[in-house]
């Protein structure tokens, strides 16, 4: 390396356009000023990276030990700021999903772009290193048609005593059934991979890219393995058959199918050059890319803080400074017992998160938004979406780390994008069976234990994430077919009933309501101090003052804002849709609207259904819970709302 | 090798010939080049031999104690490391497989080449000046043997013993990134590994490691060093061997003084991180005067301040848990009475 001075790399090098994204962060082009050298710069800034500093070096350190003509080149990497700059080879022809966008690869292309691959992986193979996400966009021309691996985001270095790694990254379309059922991980992983990117090379996409990723994975260990079918050669097929073989063991190496028919008889790598030729062109056609936009500056994140107590300095002096040791006085003995017990705690304890407690907790609170929505679209008559009946929890997929996630909340918007730009989106939709939920095993949750970003991308996913993408993404990881705890019958006739406008029907039906939330409160020996003081609140304020707004955070907090976001989603859809669709939208958004009065009337009713109704969800959900830990997701459910 | 047929040289042979090429590279002579290519032809047979390849048989146990003893008379280790510099890319690699797969032989309960190190300190000492700007293209070859020899608390001891230890705090902060989270690496493993040792090396160097070099990690402008340094002092004052350390650490204002202001870093990772050295403090029952005052001077602005501390981290339940604990003890804070 030639950049080994305490430098700033702003001096160094000139940033150019962005060309793409890795798997860390953003990739622009670069010139070194001192050799005026072209080079791609990969930007990751540190403060905002889901993964940890350690993380981030494994990468780095897999890159500068590779030197092979078949993998981007690492030259070296500094920090500027919170701002990490890895300077790389710069490969101008794009990457073979990018050439894939200007037209179908005749089949001679693509034994050319796989024999180079199969160079590589031979060569990380050797070193005993993976590289754990193979696919199109991971492979990269220079405009000699010359062919590299690049994003090595998730490679891992095996050492010599452990020949096989437990984790579980990669991108779930061309992940080999042994990483998802058993998180086991080795070079021949890598060759499926390769083999799945074989029939994106020749169809554009992966197998079973229109499904979603979450049932990919639940598909590929169960489903006989794809094959390239159409009009290709015995030899290519044959290849491609090798690579996909379910049992690793039958899979050949890398260095053995360098030597198969299909790769042998592959051309030189500068008949590539047609195929970089053709893209450029392409581009043209098509304008400006808005990936080739210049970034004028980073953001500068003084912006962020502020507040007087983040401002305001501490106080510091001291008077009469000397060292006193000795314990305090009016500490008793109790005292000095509970603080050392915490003392001992706090030791014990680890920086990481709670891990499988905490983790667990996050899916049901999730799931009573879901349940929630779901109640609500079945009061507007939509039908409600189920799993499917040969789905068994004895299938349960392998746990998922933070990779996975990020993975598939990329994949879930692609997803969406795609389904709503089609015209049987809502067919699509509701036919997509979630796959049975995760079981997570104590050593996954040992896992989580001591990698404190696991929760971080849940954190930013769900905070951002709209209700109706937190219920398909939730209801895909549950895999739990959802339960209208609330039958549709009863929701309908109560809507007929107070529609009538009958006094008598209204009576009834109120009398009806309290002896239900008397039959359930008898259920519930222990009822909550805070649904107590509501109780005790309401009385007070006297029978004069019955429209006063109920106290229940449950309803306020929770149970109204969900509802209001589903009535502006709905009622949002009217004016785009024609006069029968807009009516439609109109009527729904007018049925959620009582709903909201159903859940105002009860609670003002009988002061603390609201929270009785939510922990019966959660009990539906999760029967298992026992109900401390329901009130805890309740909690969090209603304070997250806020 | 394939022009000798079946026949291979032996683990004497190869050793023997490995030196001389090494020699006659150090020499930097007109065959320099001629030089380059035995190294690396001898090295990748002496990696064949200990790893077997796609072609061979796996080694035999007599041919890996053969080459191991030969290894030892020949002092080619040393060389090997001293010259690593001279070295091309690939046999650099070599280099640190051989060297890794050597140190871990075990015959019973021995470790040979561990004994043998023990007594070859310069090896250790060789290794980790890899990390010197002269060669910063040895540092992370140099690492990887370094982190293997940290395995072993013989050497562990060594090292961290060793004036060359505290070369480490400007190693982990220079500005080339690969080299110095390498250098934390090694570091960290160092400190951590083998928890007796590292507490006995803490206690006894409590001044040198943290007011003189640890502080000014924690301070350093770098924000990489900044942050890993921090959380592995949260990790090591955790650590219940360390228990002598922590409370001493935990008895100085300066200490908590620099806490409290980290965590109003505009890094929330730092700040995430200077948390969970602050709740130490907080958590101690037996609090020095000083410490008490500066809690008790900002009692209100520390729970006002916790109380909005990082509220978006509401799946980390062990995290709120112990934030609502420390809001508690500082709200009951109470001044010594008077003597």
């Amino acid at each position: 390396m030639s950049w080994t001075e305490k430098v700033d790399p702003e001096l160094i090098f000139t940033k150019q356009e962005r060309i793409g994204k890795g798997s860390f962060g953003e990739v622009f082009k670069g010139i070194d000023n001192r050799t005026q050298q072209v080079v791609a710069i990969k930007i990751i800034d540190l403060e905002e990276a889901e993964d940890e500093i350690d993380d981030i070096q494994q990468e780095i350190m897999v890159l500068s030990q590779c030197d092979s003509p078949y993998v981007t080149k690492y030259y070296g990497s500094f920090l500027k700021g919170t701002k990490l700059w890895i300077i790389m080879e710069y490969l101008g022809g794009g990457s073979a999903l990018d050439l894939m966008k200007a037209g179908s690869f005749e089949e001679m292309h693509i034994g050319i772009i796989l024999r180079e691959v199969l160079k590589g992986l031979d060569y990380l193979h050797s070193e005993r290193k993976l590289h754990r996400d193979i696919k199109a966009a991971n492979v990269l021309l220079s405009e000699q048609g010359d062919v590299k691996l690049a994003d090595f985001g998730v490679a891992g270095q095996l050492t010599n005593t452990t020949s096989k790694r437990n984790t579980f990254v990669g991108t779930p379309f061309w992940m080999a059934p042994e990483v998802i059922k058993q998180s086991q991980y080795d070079a021949k992983a890598d060759i499926w991979s390769l083999g799945i990117t074989a029939i994106e090379l020749a169809k554009g996409e992966p197998p079973n890219s229109e499904l979603h990723p979450m049932r990919v994975l639940f598909l590929i260990p169960k489903n006989n393995p794809p094959q390239l079918t159409g009009s290709y050669t015995k030899s290519f097929k044959d290849f491609v058959e090798a690579c996909l073989n379910k049992d690793p063991e039958n899979r050949p190496t890398a260095k053995e199918l360098l030597k198969y028919p299909f790769i042998k008889k592959a051309k030189k790598n500068a008949y590539l050059i047609d195929l970089i030729d053709r893209f450029k062109k392409w581009k043209v056609s098509k304008g400006d890319e808005s990936e080739t936009e210049s970034e004028n500056s980073d953001s500068d994140s003084d912006a962020k803080q502020g507040g007087s107590s983040q401002d305001e300095p501490w106080i510091m002096t001291v008077k009469g400074l000397h060292i006193n040791s000795a314990p305090r006085a009016g500490v008793n003995s109790f005292q000095l017992q509970e603080h050392e017990l915490t003392m001992q705690k706090l030791m014990q304890t680890t920086h990481s998160p709670a891990g499988g407690g905490g983790v667990q907790a996050s899916p049901a609170a999730n799931a009573l938004s879901s349940s929630v929505s779901a109640v609500a679209a079945s009061a507007s008559s939509v039908s409600v979406i189920t799993a499917n009946e040969g789905v068994s929890s004895a299938s349960a997929l392998p746990p998922q780390n933070s990779h996975v996630h990020n993975h598939n909340h990329n994949n879930i918007n692609n997803n969406n994008i795609r389904n709503l730009s089609n015209k049987h989106a809502t067919t699509t939709m509701l036919n997509a069976a979630p796959p049975p939920s995760s079981v997570t095993s104590s050593s996954s949750a040992s896992e989580l234990q001591q990698k404190r970003s696991s929760s971080k991308p849940e954190l930013r996913q769900s905070r951002s994430a709209a209700p109706l993408d937190q219920v398909e993404d939730r209801r895909a990881s549950l895999g739990l077919p959802l339960q209208s705890s609330v039958p549709t019958p009863s929701t309908a006739e109560q809507q007929q009933q107070r529609r009538s406008s009958q006094r008598e029907s209204f009576h009834a039906n109120n009398a009806a309501l309290v002896a239900s939330c008397s039959s359930s409160s008898n259920n519930h020996s222990h009822e909550e101090h805070v649904a107590t003081n509501h109780a005790s609140h309401v009385k007070h304020s006297g029978a004069g003052q019955r429209l006063v707004q109920t106290n229940s955070a449950c309803l306020n907090n929770f149970l109204f804002p969900v509802l209001s976001d589903i009535q502006r989603k709905y009622s949002g859809g009217g004016s785009a849709g024609s006069g029968g669709s807009g009516g439609r939208n109109i009527g729904v958004g007018s049925d959620i609207g009582d709903l909201k009065s159903v859940f105002e009337l009860a609670e003002r009713s009988s002061p603390g259904v609201s929270d009785l109704f939510m922990k019966e969800l959660i009990h539906m959900l999760v029967p298992g819970y026992s109900e401390t830990r329901i009130n805890t997701i309740m909690d969090r459910a209603i304070r997250n709302r806020k | 090798m394939p022009l000798f047929g079946k026949s291979q040289k032996s683990p004497v042979e190869l050793v023997k010939s490995l030196k001389e090429a090494i020699n006659a590279l150090e020499a930097g002579d007109r065959k320099v080049e001629k030089a380059q290519e035995d190294v690396s032809k001898n090295l990748v047979s002496i990696k064949n031999m200990l790893y077997g390849s796609s072609d061979a048989e796996p080694p035999a146990d007599y041919v890996v104690a053969q080459l191991s003893q030969e290894l030892y008379n020949s002092n080619l280790l040393l060389l090997l490391i001293q010259n690593l510099h001279r070295i091309d890319f690939e046999g650099k690699k070599h280099v640190a497989l051989i060297f890794n797969n050597v140190l871990r032989r075990q015959i019973g309960t021995r470790s040979p080449t561990v004994e043998y190190i023990c007594t070859k300190p310069e090896i250790l000492f060789t290794l980790m000046a890899g990390y010197e700007d002269a060669h910063p293209e040895i540092a992370l070859n140099s690492g990887t043997m370094l982190r293997e020899c940290a395995r072993y608390e013989a050497l562990a001891k060594i090292m961290l013993h060793s004036d060359e230890f505290f070369k480490f705090f400007r190693y982990v902060e220079v500005s080339t990134f690969d080299i110095a989270s390498d250098a934390f690496s090694t570091f960290k493993e160092l400190l951590t590994r083998h928890k007796l040792l590292c507490a006995e090396f803490l206690d006894a160097n409590y001044d040198k490691f943290f007011s003189q070099h640890y502080q000014r990690l924690l301070n350093s402008e770098n924000y990489v060093t900044r942050r890993q340094s921090l959380k592995l002092l949260g990790e090591l004052l955790l650590d219940r061997h360390n228990f002598t350390v922590m409370t001493r650490y935990i008895s100085e204002p300066e200490n908590l003084k620099l806490m409290m202001n980290m965590l109003k870093e505009k890094s929330r990772n730092i700040q995430f991180e200077a948390f969970h050295v602050f709740k130490v403090f907080v958590a101690n029952p037996n609090k020095p005067k000083p410490i008490l005052d500066i809690l008790l001077r900002n009692q209100t602005k520390l729970v006002d301040f916790l109380t909005n501390f990082h509220t978006d981290r509401s799946e980390d339940e062990q995290f709120n848990d112990e934030k609502a604990y420390l809001i508690k003890q500082i709200k009951e804070l109470k001044p010594l009475p008077e003597a």
